[in-house]
């Protein structure tokens, strides 16, 4: 489990001013959970995303990962394998000349031994999908490939949380699909613990926890579906409704009850209007 | 004609090991005036097929005509050519290089030699086209969100005063605030200056409610070329089995033709999504009394 609480985090900026990034965050992930964080530019998603890890550390309150404290240095390199992180731009994330190679550093550098390491770089590189490109140079590779490729690299060290920092961003369409395709196979099947990170509404669906934040606070929580019958305040954070649900919403208000205001996905909506026809 | 493409080839990398074709025959006409969406997947030669439209590739062979003129021809001034087009890169912001905003939109101007008070004017100008506060003229470019920063590179193309403009996936890496506001500017300029644009997005929603006209590549090809009601509805078909998405409402009367279900011909919006929905339960709610 993580568990965050009572967390604040003060950035000073070079004219001296302080500024609130993060203020009374509280927060529990268990293992298994798949926890979408969404807000804003400037909400606070990222830096709380590097406290996970202890790559931030707390200007007050505390961040537990299985009981330990990122504040204690002597946990630090224990924490950093169980939280692997992934960020936004797959090209500052490999650093290998081959698929491979790339995928094998953090193993090495954890001294595991040779048998084991074969092993977890196949492991890895059959849940990501990327076999047949063990041999490849990473440039060669697609945006996506290349997300799944940083993907594969930080699960070959087993963590037991995966934090993922806006990893679609970068991508086209066919490549975010790619990405997060891998992402919730890893969390249903292979049961790695996932904090997504997004300012995409589309992309949370898959989450049983959606915390919303704004200006560095908390400032929705819950399962999907009842954060999307929250549409004003999304709305006023500036954050996407997609088409389908804004259409929802509009034939829900217009008197067609059995078309929930929640729904998400397209296959839905023509489930719920095939029930009019 | 305002831009002619006649039989345009090009190759990567001619007769080398690395030899990739990246535009096949293409043949394509833009008038004046026209709103052009540009869609595709990554690696299709969109960004390829811009490039020629000011002369910043060659054609392998073919030949490009802009205002009647092959500017491939001997003895014309590509610079000219690229006074009339304007093309805005993918993440332009990493080409801002100057210590103020007004130096970074004056560049251009500069360079075309004009006077101190017609700089000036121009600046304005365009900070006033991408609604950027007059105030931002004095600030660096590097202490902007990153929106802001596109906004200020977009900037720096208008006040050229190029009579088209275009702009490659501007809205790539922007939170949706960002993205919503440089879409609205993008359509403001068209609104307001009837500046030619062409616009290069993955965001099918947005394309199909901005564009007249949409540029469907596939491959080094264009394959298809209308309106953006007859490409998603009339072609949803042939744009699904090459993998590009419908907006979701079109998407959603999609489905519903393919389950036999009331469908009217093309749904690209919200709101006409609405209307014919309300319209068509209504009826059978009549029915069924």
């Amino acid at each position: 489990m993580i568990k965050v609480e009572n967390l604040a985090h003060i950035y000073s900026t070079s004219r001296r001013e302080e500024i609130m990034a993060l203020n009374r965050i509280n927060l529990e992930i268990k293992e298994g959970d798949f926890v979408a964080i969404i807000g804003p530019n400037g909400s606070g998603k990222s830096t709380f995303a590097r406290h996970l890890n202890g790559l931030l550390l707390p200007s007050s309150g505390d961040v537990w990962v299985k009981g330990m404290n990122t504040k204690d240095k002597n946990h630090l390199w224990k924490i950093r394998q169980e939280v692997g992180m992934v960020f936004q731009n797959p090209d500052n994330q490999i650093v290998a000349t081959t698929v491979e190679d790339d995928i094998a550093f953090g193993l090495e550098n954890m001294g595991v031994a040779r048998e084991i390491m074969l092993e977890r770089v196949n492991w890895a590189l059959q849940v990501v999908g990327m076999e047949e490109y063990r041999g490849f140079e990473p440039h060669l590779l697609s945006g996506g490939q290349k997300q799944r490729i940083a993907i594969a690299g930080v699960i070959a060290m087993h963590p037991s949380f995966l934090v993922l920092d806006e990893p679609t961003a970068m991508l086209d369409p066919r490549g975010r699909k790619e990405v997060m395709d891998v992402i919730k196979r890893l969390n249903k099947e292979e049961g790695i613990t996932v904090i997504y990170i997004t300012h995409l509404m589309e992309e949370v669906i898959e989450a049983n926890q959606v915390v919303v934040l704004n200006k560095g606070e908390i400032a929705l929580r819950g399962k999907p579906k009842d954060i999307f019958l929250q549409i004003d305040p999304l709305r006023s954070l500036d954050l996407d409704i997609p088409q389908i649900t804004e259409l929802a919403i509009r034939l829900n208000r217009q008197g067609l009850k059995n078309i929930s205001p929640s729904t998400l996905r397209v296959e839905e909506m023509v489930e719920q209007l095939c029930l009019y026809v | 004609m305002f831009i002619r493409l006649e039989n345009v080839n090009f190759t990567y990398n001619p007769n080398m090991p690395f030899e990739t074709i990246a535009l096949k025959n293409i043949n394509l006409e833009i008038e004046k005036g026209e709103f052009i969406g540009l869609i595709g997947h990554t690696g299709c030669g969109k960004t390829t097929l811009i490039q020629h439209l000011n002369g910043l590739l060659t054609p392998t062979s073919g030949r490009v005509y802009i205002e009647g003129l092959d500017i491939h021809q001997k003895g014309v001034n590509l610079k000219l050519i690229r006074q009339k087009i304007g093309l805005v890169f993918q993440y332009p912001e990493n080409q801002l290089f100057e210590e103020t905003v007004f130096e970074e939109i004056a560049f251009g101007p500069k360079k075309l030699g004009l006077a101190e008070e017609e700089i000036k004017k121009r600046v304005y100008e365009a900070l006033e086209m991408v609604d950027l506060d007059f105030s931002y003229a004095e600030r660096s470019p590097f202490s902007l969100s990153g929106g802001e920063m596109r906004r200020v590179a977009l900037a720096s193309i208008l006040s050229i005063k190029p009579q088209m403009l275009i702009l490659d996936e501007p809205t790539a890496n922007l939170d949706p605030q960002g993205r919503n506001r440089i879409l609205s500017e993008i359509k403001a300029i068209y609104d307001n200056y009837r500046i030619t644009i062409l616009l290069v997005s993955h965001n099918m929603e947005k394309i199909a409610e901005m564009v007249k006209r949409i540029l469907v590549m596939n491959k080094g090809e264009i394959i298809l070329d209308g309106s953006p009601r007859e490409i998603f509805t009339q072609q949803a078909e042939k744009l699904i089995n090459i993998g590009l998405a419908l907006p979701q409402v079109t998407q959603c009367f999609y489905e519903l033709k393919k389950r036999g279900k009331y469908w009217n011909g093309g749904i690209l919006t919200v709101e006409e999504a609405e209307k014919e929905i309300l319209k068509r339960t209504k009826k059978s709610v009549d029915v069924q009394k």
